[in-house]
């Protein structure tokens, strides 16, 4: 696997000027949600996806989507019979 | 007693409290007396519960004056994180919302044990917004500022849980971590601290942050009082539903076992590349004082830090989505923008993330068969000053918010125990140290942990 660390995967001027495609995702999402990004949040905003595509994409090479389940999260107590009625 | 000669140890205190050479009252006092000189300068606690400390202690001196019987922690004082239910304060989990919300009428369970077993809780400490932060810089109260040097950061976000401790305030404090929160700030502020194996300790009463990933533990200045503080933590509690069913493995008992036998390894690749050099020497001398010579490359690593920040990303900003619908002001613009974009991302970023980690856990169940305790950085570099926003990583000017967990991440991906260990140079500021092992094993990081702190790794001259 590539070993090559997050920090290098910061992408650098994505902050200054977010690609089209992004601000339309967070446009079109934000609306689906009921999210209101004000105007001057929607660089740092569209920076932090960017950097989850970065990291999203890493994810995606490894197979993980179809080579594995997804991992426990919890712990399931003991089952309980339901009682006859 | 004087101020000076009182104990200053969780463990020393709680021995000259059950032997009647001071009273709780007395302990008490001189806590909340440090704390009202010095933390409008450190800023680690957001609420300070001096009533209930005097009541507490005066409870225990007098159940002692009666010959009752006291638990192991009596009159040592401490503090938790402010996402820990205390009964009379809102929980603020760091944030200007929730302390809107009505007080607590209840204690969080572990708060609950704490007091079960005689501790003296001085209040509610400082932390990062909803715990999205390695800084313990906070919008909203100001920063946690670290006792070594005030104009430098306490780490996050367990930051006024460290600089309670770091300040001597008190002797022990409870913090969270979910990516690093308790490890980093232990690192910057020189102490000792224990991340549990995911799912020891329950949780119930904590506000989370992102449920998956969150654990509980303690910060301490002795890995002594880790250990004698998270053994009356533990016990298994159906009221979280991810708390293991297991019996209570005391390890207070264990840590003075030392080395004998254990396989001792030093992570390499990854968690090299972007460290700096101290925190390479760090690593270096800590591997030398526990004769670690065999050098473990972890496949996958860079892969299980991308998984947590998905996971923690989307499901953390899945939690406050109606808070980010209604009042997205009134964050701290330092997590809003994070959570906000973690509330858009695609459902199967996070699903894949969440499917890797059974990958990663896989890939560490193997490093384990080779060695009981690997050794790595708990951070790529020293604390960072206050209001700085980037640091160089690698050669590269990175947003150093985004960059101070790349050494704890991949380790609570997969819910390992870590505890955290100081190494210091005289006259320099300390690195931190993750010493990790298989899940369950907290023993065996503790034992690595207590021969580092017995080597003078913490040693600051």
């Amino acid at each position: 696997m590539n070993k090559t660390i997050m920090a290098t995967d910061t992408p650098g001027a994505a902050a200054n000027a977010p690609a089209r495609e992004t601000e339309a995702f967070i446009d079109a999402n934000a609306a689906v949600l009921g999210l209101t990004i004000a105007p001057e949040w929607k660089a740092n905003v569209a920076m932090f996806v960017e950097v989850a595509r970065v990291m999203a994409a890493r994810i995606e090479a490894t197979g993980a989507a179809t080579a594995s389940e997804a991992a426990p999260v919890f712990t399931p107590g003991p089952l309980t019979p339901h009682a006859p009625q | 007693m004087t101020a000076q000669t009182l104990p200053q140890s969780a463990r020393e205190t709680a021995l000259a409290v059950h032997s009647g050479d001071v009273s709780a009252e007395e302990i008490a006092r001189a806590a909340l007396d440090r704390i009202a000189e010095r933390d409008a300068e450190i800023g680690a606690f957001t609420d300070v519960t001096a009533e209930r400390a005097i009541a507490e202690a005066r409870a225990i001196d007098s159940a002692r004056a009666k010959g009752g019987t006291l638990g192991p922690l009596a009159g040592v004082p401490y503090a938790v994180k402010n996402l820990y239910d205390v009964a009379g304060l809102s929980t603020r989990a760091g944030s200007k919302i929730n302390a809107a919300d009505p007080p607590k009428t209840t204690d969080a369970l572990i708060v609950s044990r704490m007091a079960a077993a005689g501790a003296v809780l001085t209040g509610a400490l400082n932390m990062g917004e909803y715990a999205y932060d390695f800084t313990g810089e906070n919008a909203h109260y100001g920063p946690s500022r670290n006792p070594l040097d005030t104009a430098r950061m306490t780490g996050g976000s367990s930051g006024g849980s460290a600089a309670a401790v770091a300040a001597g305030f008190v002797p022990v404090s409870l913090g969270s971590d979910t990516n690093g929160s308790i490890r980093v700030p232990a690192a910057f502020c020189g102490l000792y601290g224990l991340k549990p194996t995911y799912g020891r300790l329950p949780r119930t009463g904590t506000f989370p942050f992102c449920d998956s990933l969150d654990h509980l533990g303690p910060l301490a200045r002795s890995m002594d009082d880790v250990a004698f503080v998270y053994d009356a933590l533990q016990g298994y509690d159906p009221s979280d539903p991810v708390c293991a069913a297991r019996p209570v493995e005391p390890v207070t008992g264990e840590i003075a076992k030392g080395l004998d036998g254990l396989r001792i390894g030093v992570a390499t690749g990854y968690f090299r590349v972007d460290a700096d050099a101290g925190a390479l020497d760090a690593l270096a001398r800590a591997a030398d004082a526990v004769g670690a010579a065999q050098e473990i490359d972890i496949p996958g690593v860079a892969e299980a830090r991308a998984a947590a920040f998905l996971i923690t990303n989307a499901e953390g900003s899945a939690l406050h989505l109606e808070r980010l619908r209604r009042q997205a002001a009134d964050f701290d613009p330092e997590t809003r923008d994070r959570f906000l974009a973690g509330a858009l991302l695609p459902a199967s970023w996070s699903i894949s993330a969440q499917r890797f980690r059974r990958m990663f856990e896989e890939t560490m169940r193997g490093v384990f068969a080779q060695v009981d305790v690997i050794l790595a950085p708990a951070a790529p570099t020293h604390a960072p000053l206050l209001g700085q926003k980037t640091i160089v990583l690698g050669g590269r000017e990175v947003p150093l918010r985004a960059n101070m967990g790349i050494y704890t991440q991949p380790i609570s991906f997969v819910g390992l125990p870590v505890a955290a260990v100081p190494v210091c140079e005289p006259g320099q500021l300390p690195y931190g140290i993750q010493v990790i092992a298989a899940p369950w094993r907290e023993d065996l990081c503790l034992r690595v942990a207590a021969a580092l702190e017995a080597a003078g790794v913490d040693w600051r001259g």
